[in-house]
């Protein structure tokens, strides 16, 4: 069965890839124990997922158009992370500025994988900042890496929207967001209509 | 990881109750329009948590044990080995159509020992037939004189991650004395053919869940009733 299949059925079973591509790599899953991954496109070494609940929280990912300069940032448990915090606390020029992937893989009934990675996000690490907070009489470490899209370290002001202004200021004679007018944006469907 | 220097004395602080379980995460998108909710499983399978409830210790050597252990474990900083003691549903060993049950076996001559005394018990002998990845949910294994049904827990000692337990799902004789089992949850380490396979007294490496799960109550003076929770450990 194709992982599209899988991911149709109502219930899925789904890790969660998370991948930083530091010298060494830090790879974590959402699922417990370690997970070997072969070699594919995006992470061409292919190597050991660890899962042992260092994944905290993964945000809303959305697919950046228009250059928009979004940041997403990803907790990560502190406790028990030796590498990473290594990375955060010594090394944080290497962190800034490698990739980030986020991928999804299936897994069948007997919670094999099925089909290959599907690698839905991909990112630049950005700031590294430890967090440690009392709830409760509880203290709770948390490391949170931000990332951002290749315009978050931008200083000028955004040029970027796809409209056919912006794309004759560009270049003149280019008809290619002529009719990007057309488009609506933002424009709420309501349903069901009774 | 190396296997923890401690073992869990459950002969000692025998719980009057005990829950083995796999605790995992699903996620739910909501009830829909139609009422029906969808799931996702993230986890990959679970960990195991151990719930041993009502332990009494009566004895002063008893409690005084229990303070020390409550310091070995350090809150859950210190993995260690606990057993599960698990022995009534442990899958029975069969010998000529005879349930060997501890202290029934005699020698093969139908004498017993000296003392008058039979074999005390009678180990169940298994090891994997073929290797089997890392998070593999099916394994063969070679397992003499029982029939597996499902249910039956076992645990592997691995050369990295040490003692890990698994849960029996299903299990098929597919002929040559090999018995093909699939098993929750997936396999913590790749095994090698030949690794015994440990169904006598299943163990996994476990830490406490936090500091608050040790400290006992002492009623009176002289007796307390404590409670623990395990987690896995990785």
């Amino acid at each position: 069965m194709s992982a599209e299949a899988e991911f149709a059925k109502s219930i899925v079973r789904l890790g969660v890839f998370w991948r930083l591509a530091t010298t060494p790599r830090v790879r974590l899953w959402s699922g417990v124990g370690d997970f070997a991954l072969p070699a594919d496109l995006i992470d061409i070494e292919g190597g050991a997922y660890i899962g042992k609940g260092s994944l905290v929280d993964i945000p809303t990912l959305d697919q950046l158009v228009n250059g928009v300069a979004a940041r997403f940032d990803f907790s990560i448990s502190a406790v028990g992370q030796t590498e990473l915090l290594e990375l955060a606390d010594e090394d944080a020029a290497n962190v800034r500025g490698s990739a980030i992937n986020i991928g999804l893989l299936p897994f069948d009934a007997s919670e094999q994988p099925v089909g290959a990675m599907v690698w839905v996000w991909e990112g630049e690490a950005d700031i590294v900042t430890l967090d440690s907070r009392l709830e409760g009489d509880r203290r709770i470490d948390t490391m949170t890496i931000s990332a951002g899209s290749l315009f978050t370290g931008r200083r000028r002001p955004t040029f970027r929207h796809y409209t056919d202004q912006e794309q004759r200021r560009r270049s003149a004679d280019d008809r290619f967001c002529d009719r990007v007018t057309l488009y609506s944006q933002n424009y709420n469907k309501t349903w069901p209509k009774f | 990881m190396t296997t923890p220097e401690f073992y869990w004395p459950v002969g000692q602080f025998t719980p009057r109750s005990q829950k083995w379980a796999l605790r995992g995460a699903a996620k739910t998108g909501g009830a829909s329009i139609a009422g029906i909710v969808q799931a996702v499983r993230v986890d990959g399978g679970g960990y195991w948590v151990a719930e041993l409830r009502e332990i009494r210790l009566a004895s002063a050597d008893q409690l005084r044990a229990w303070r020390a252990w409550e310091v070995i474990l350090d809150g859950g900083a210190t993995p260690v080995v606990v057993e599960m003691c698990d022995p009534r549903q442990r899958p029975d060993v069969v010998i000529g159509g005879v349930v060997a049950k501890a202290h029934t076996v005699p020698h093969s001559d139908d004498m017993t020992f000296s003392d008058a005394s039979p074999y005390a018990s009678v180990p169940i002998a298994a090891m994997v037939h073929a290797p089997a990845a890392l998070r593999a949910t099916t394994l063969d294994i070679v397992i003499q004189n029982v029939t597996l049904r499902g249910g039956e827990h076992f645990s592997i000692d691995h050369p990295v991650r040490s003692h890990r337990l698994y849960r029996v799902r299903t299990a098929e004789d597919i002929g040559g004395g090999v018995t093909r089992i699939t098993l929750r949850p997936p396999l913590r380490e790749a095994v090698a053919a030949g690794e015994p396979a440990e169904f006598n007294n299943p163990r996994c490496v476990m830490r406490v869940l936090d500091g608050d799960q040790m400290p006992i109550d002492i009623e009176e003076f002289r007796r307390a009733t404590a409670n623990v929770v395990f987690l896995e450990h990785f």
